[in-house]
């Protein structure tokens, strides 16, 4: 029979968590609760009265062709995002896995991307590629491409996601590495000996047992490219041009703050953050499980 | 055909060099075990004859090709780990069928192959299971049949069997042994523990500091002994080594002096070795000697008695008969059996004295 310890009953514990509950009621269920409240309401014009107004800015949202054109142009997004800086740091990993000699130089310099604010890699891109001034842009011309972001929308689309993409990277390629080094190195050998090359070793035998660590990482990969690339759009593009880089998060910020319609942005803020529910009951499933292997 | 030649290998991890020049010839079909204590140079050793290693100088030939510079693959050899390296997320018939699909064999072969393996190695219902819903010993047989069903001209073991547990060890070294006679495939297989490598040995590399101390069958190495590494490394319970002084065709061990028997021929200091079970109980008087008892062991089948030959400081194990009675004495007398001596050199470990 295990016996229970019993600790006289204590403030202290409490005490300790205190802050931490303070700082998730004020930034996070405070808000939260706000924004629900808001998502129901209308405020007329002159932002002086509001009305509630049940379901309506919801409904409104789901038959605006708009809404729906930001909900595809971010799930295009956050997959290019994701598919790019993920395939990037898996190469990087996979070569840096190999590399024998100055490890640790390779994966200092690999991680300070990750170390740059999300303003600054936004401003770092923009002016590498600025139509005018851009090191980047001139080279295209050099080869007799006209680059210009601020009127090519596709053009936008795929300089936010460079840098986007670019930032992530390191995070990727950390977890990555870890992964790949976390499998014996007798398994890699043992297939080399059952007589297979470099290549074939990553697809069959590194590359399913990292499994786990790739599920996290896309689910990690989609949340950053939903929620924290708002600073990276804000300082490229504004969304712009003509809405082509709006996404969900950007396009709470322009209807609300720019727009001022207060309860639409509420009610899309709403919808973003039952996303991050869904997506983070997912990732907790496949985290538990640890998918399916050892 | 299967046979290995190895010549003159060393091998440097930077400025250090751990195998300072080993020489072999393996002929076909033998099974030679190289065995030594941990971190002597055993595995490298081996993953040098596997291509796991690069070869710092020297010559490993496998079937009469020289293979320094041929990559793992093409050596047509087959390795099982001490970790059993299975692919985790494939099924055992996928693991062992890794191999062959690489080589590009047909789909139908490939099946009856692995299920013939499988078949010898009692796995045929497991085929399906991946590696971690099977035991220790099934795993280890499910390596071993990835090995087999390869039919590779060279088997290469790094202690497969210490992972498991005394008694699945005593039964799969003779199920490897069992199977090596019958596939009748060159093996070579390290272990740092001198039972297995006794029983399964055709012929032993005795490894100590990346020195192969000596080579030989398991008898000639536990009879003659090269030296004191090799002496004391065969056979359990140890060998005893007692400092003896030779002079005038005699032997004085401690206070005690016996003649010097006919094969040993020496004078001076030296070490004398004698195993455990060439000691017995006195019969016909001379070369006995006192024993002061410290403890004793009954095993059933024989008794060992721990103690000192009175004048000496050695602690010294004796190998008596399990029905001997030793009844709360302190001391002993016991006789050695004067063709077994051994000698070797105090300074080198060497033997002496051999006439
Ligand atoms: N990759 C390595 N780098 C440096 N030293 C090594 C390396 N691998 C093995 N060694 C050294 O070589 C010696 C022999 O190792 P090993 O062959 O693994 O021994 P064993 O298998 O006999 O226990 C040890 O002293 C070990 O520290
Ligand atoms: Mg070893």
């Amino acid at each position: 029979m295990l016996k229970r310890v019993h600790f006289k009953p204590s403030y202290l514990p409490y005490l300790l968590v205190t802050p931490q509950i303070i700082v998730t009621l004020v930034f996070f269920f405070w808000p939260a609760s706000q924004a629900l409240y808001q998502s129901l309401l209308v405020e007329d014009a002159f932002g002086l009265s509001s009305k509630f107004v049940w379901f309506e800015n919801f409904e409104d949202l789901f038959s605006d062709d708009l809404y729906f054109g930001a909900f595809k142009r971010t799930a295009f997004f956050s997959f290019m995002v994701a598919a790019s800086s993920m395939s990037i740091a898996l190469v990087l990993a996979g070569m840096a896995d190999r590399v024998v000699k100055a490890t640790l130089a390779y994966r200092t310099m690999l991680i300070w991307p990750y170390a740059v604010a999300p303003v600054i890699a936004g401003a770092l891109w923009l002016f590498m590629f600025d139509p005018t001034l851009g090191i980047i842009a001139y080279v295209l011309d050099a080869f007799g491409y006209d680059w210009n972001h601020k009127l090519n929308g596709g053009e936008a689309m795929f300089l936010v996601i460079v840098a986007a993409a670019w930032k992530q990277v390191s995070y990727n390629f950390l977890f990555f590495l870890a992964a790949m080094q976390s499998i014996p190195k007798s398994l890699i050998e043992a297939a080399a000996i059952d007589g297979a090359g470099p290549a074939r070793r990553f697809w069959t035998i590194i590359f399913p047992l990292i499994t786990p660590t790739t599920f996290f990482l896309l689910v990690v990969n989609i949340v950053y490219a939903f929620f924290d690339t708002f600073g990276i759009i804000h300082a490229i593009t504004q969304g712009g041009p003509a809405k082509a880089t709006e996404i969900l998060v950007y396009k709470v910020f322009n209807d609300g703050f720019i727009g001022l319609d207060l309860g639409g942005s509420a009610a899309q803020s709403v919808i973003l953050m039952f996303i991050v529910i869904v997506i983070t009951v997912i990732q907790f499933r496949f985290i538990e499980k640890k998918v399916e292997y050892q | 055909m299967g046979n290995v030649s190895i010549h003159n290998i060393k091998k440097s991890y930077g400025k250090v060099e751990v195998l300072h020049g080993i020489d072999i010839d393996i002929a076909d079909g033998e099974f030679v075990v190289i065995v030594g204590p941990s971190g002597c140079g055993k595995s490298t050793l081996l993953r040098m004859v596997a291509g796991l290693e690069a070869i710092t100088s020297g010559e490993i030939s496998i079937d009469d090709r020289i293979v320094n510079e041929v990559e793992p693959k093409d050596r047509n050899i087959a390795m099982v780990f001490q970790n059993y390296a299975l692919y985790p997320h494939m099924s055992v018939f996928d693991n062992m069928a890794y191999g062959l699909k690489l080589q590009k064999i047909a789909k139908a072969e490939i099946r009856a192959r692995v299920e013939e393996v499988a078949k010898t190695l009692q796995l045929g219902e497991f085929l399906k299971r991946k590696p971690r819903q099977l035991s220790g010993g099934q795993r280890q047989r499910v390596a071993m049949g990835r090995a087999i069903v390869r039919e590779p001209s060279v088997f290469l073991f790094d202690e497969p069997l210490s992972n498991l547990d005394a008694k699945l060890r005593v039964q799969m070294r003779l199920e490897i042994k069992k199977l090596q006679r019958r596939l009748g495939v060159t093996s070579l297989y390290v272990t740092h523990d001198q039972i297995e490598a006794m029983t399964m040995a055709d012929r032993l590399i005795v490894l100590n500091d990346g020195i192969a101390e000596q080579i030989g069958t398991p008898m000639e190495l536990y009879d003659e002994p090269a030296s004191q590494f090799v002496g004391g490394f065969i056979g359990s319970p140890s060998m005893n080594f007692i400092a003896v002084e030779l002079k005038n065709e005699t032997i004085h061990i401690g206070n005690t002096t016996i003649p010097c028997p006919d094969h040993l021929l020496y004078t001076g200091p030296a070490i004398l070795g004698v195993r455990p079970e060439n000691f017995k109980l006195p019969d016909s008087g001379f070369r006995e000697m006192n024993l002061n008892i410290d403890v004793v062991e009954k095993l059933g089948a024989d008794t060992l008695v721990h103690g000192k030959i009175s004048g000496c400081v050695e602690d010294i194990v004796v190998k008596l008969p399990g029905n001997v009675e030793i009844e709360n004495q302190s001391a002993l007398r016991i006789a050695v059996d004067l063709s077994k001596l051994l000698l070797f050199d105090p300074g080198t470990g060497r033997r002496v004295g051999r006439n």
